[in-house]
């Protein structure tokens, strides 16, 4: 191709209005042999895009797998659920024992306090026992 | 989304991610992993990927964001080092891979706009349509045209300058 087309063209590349077509033609025209040397200064440009693009990417990618994902999430919720189940009965079992530890500290107080008013009747009957005695006595003197 | 549904959209454009990553952190290894991190984000997200209007589109931003967030930690790590006066050696690295030609266009890409820099590759490395080009950059295809031209504008000159100061 002739200068003044390829420089028709440059102009049009730097003014952003080349079409894909028309730069591949300008990347082969300098990616030959018979470059213009008015030219030559653009032969890197082209030349290093054209190299770019061949560049790939080497080596693996790791993209963990969906299935395994998915079953330490429900492993996960599984987990916190049982724990949450233990630690809730645990409380649960925890409290009734309390409330009945109470119930029976105060059963046992009010069988003693009862205890202690038994005696204490008992007590006092044993002394009415003497006033009986008294009465008995006073009768057969004073008929 | 099974595994396979999901590699089906994305393994076709694993290449142009690659490369898309390559023209920004310049090494090949870095641009490897970047893909490696957008694959598992993408795959993290794989049941919104279709809610997306181009899932090639997300998946190009994603990697185009994920490359500039690299560079931004490299950056402030660079600042680190040269504070306590220290050899570089990702510096010196990359002083190596540049030499070849590919990398000296890169790097004079990387003193673009982000956004000339992503239409320039995306038409120029990947020679995508401009329709195509426009869905992947959220922009209508005048502005595409538009910001690909003073991409061109500005390489060339760069190009030019440095042309020139070989040749003296």
């Amino acid at each position: 191709m002739e200068y003044s087309k390829i420089n028709d063209l440059l102009d049009l590349y730097f003014k952003g209005n080349t079409t894909l077509d028309q730069e591949m033609s300008l990347r082969t025209y300098f990616n030959s042999e018979g470059v213009d040397d008015r030219l030559k200064p653009y032969t890197v440009l082209f030349n290093t895009f054209d190299k770019a693009a061949q560049d790939v990417f080497e080596g693996s990618l790791l993209i963990p797998e969906k299935t395994r994902f998915n079953q330490r999430w429900w492993l996960k919720v599984a987990v916190v659920m049982i724990s949450i189940i233990g630690v809730a009965g645990f409380m649960y079992s925890n409290s009734k024992a309390i409330q009945e530890r109470e119930a029976l500290a105060a059963l046992k107080q009010s069988k003693d306090a009862m205890y202690l008013m038994a005696s204490q009747f008992n007590k006092a009957t044993k002394t009415l026992s003497l006033v009986d005695q008294f009465q008995e006595t006073k009768n057969k003197y004073l008929k | 989304m099974n595994q396979r549904a999901f590699l089906d959209i994305v393994l076709p454009i694993k290449d142009s991610l690659y490369r898309l990553a390559k023209s920004y952190l310049i090494s090949s290894d870095e641009a490897q992993d970047a893909v490696q991190e957008v694959f598992l984000k993408l795959w993290k997200n794989k049941e919104s990927i279709n809610n997306y209007t181009s899932p090639k589109a997300f998946a190009f931003t994603m990697t185009k964001n994920y490359c500039l967030d690299r560079l931004k930690s490299k950056q402030a790590s660079t600042l680190k080092i040269v504070h306590t006066n220290f050899e570089n050696r990702t510096n010196l690295d990359k002083h190596i891979e540049a030499k070849d030609e590919v990398s000296i266009l890169f790097t004079l890409m990387q003193k673009l706009p982000e956004q000339q820099k992503l239409i320039l590759h995306l038409r120029d490395v990947e020679q995508y349509e401009f329709s195509e080009i426009a869905k992947i950059t959220n922009s209508s295809q005048a502005n595409v045209r538009v910001t690909l031209s003073r991409a061109r504008k500005k390489i060339k000159e760069l190009l030019l300058k440095q042309y020139n100061h070989g040749v003296q």
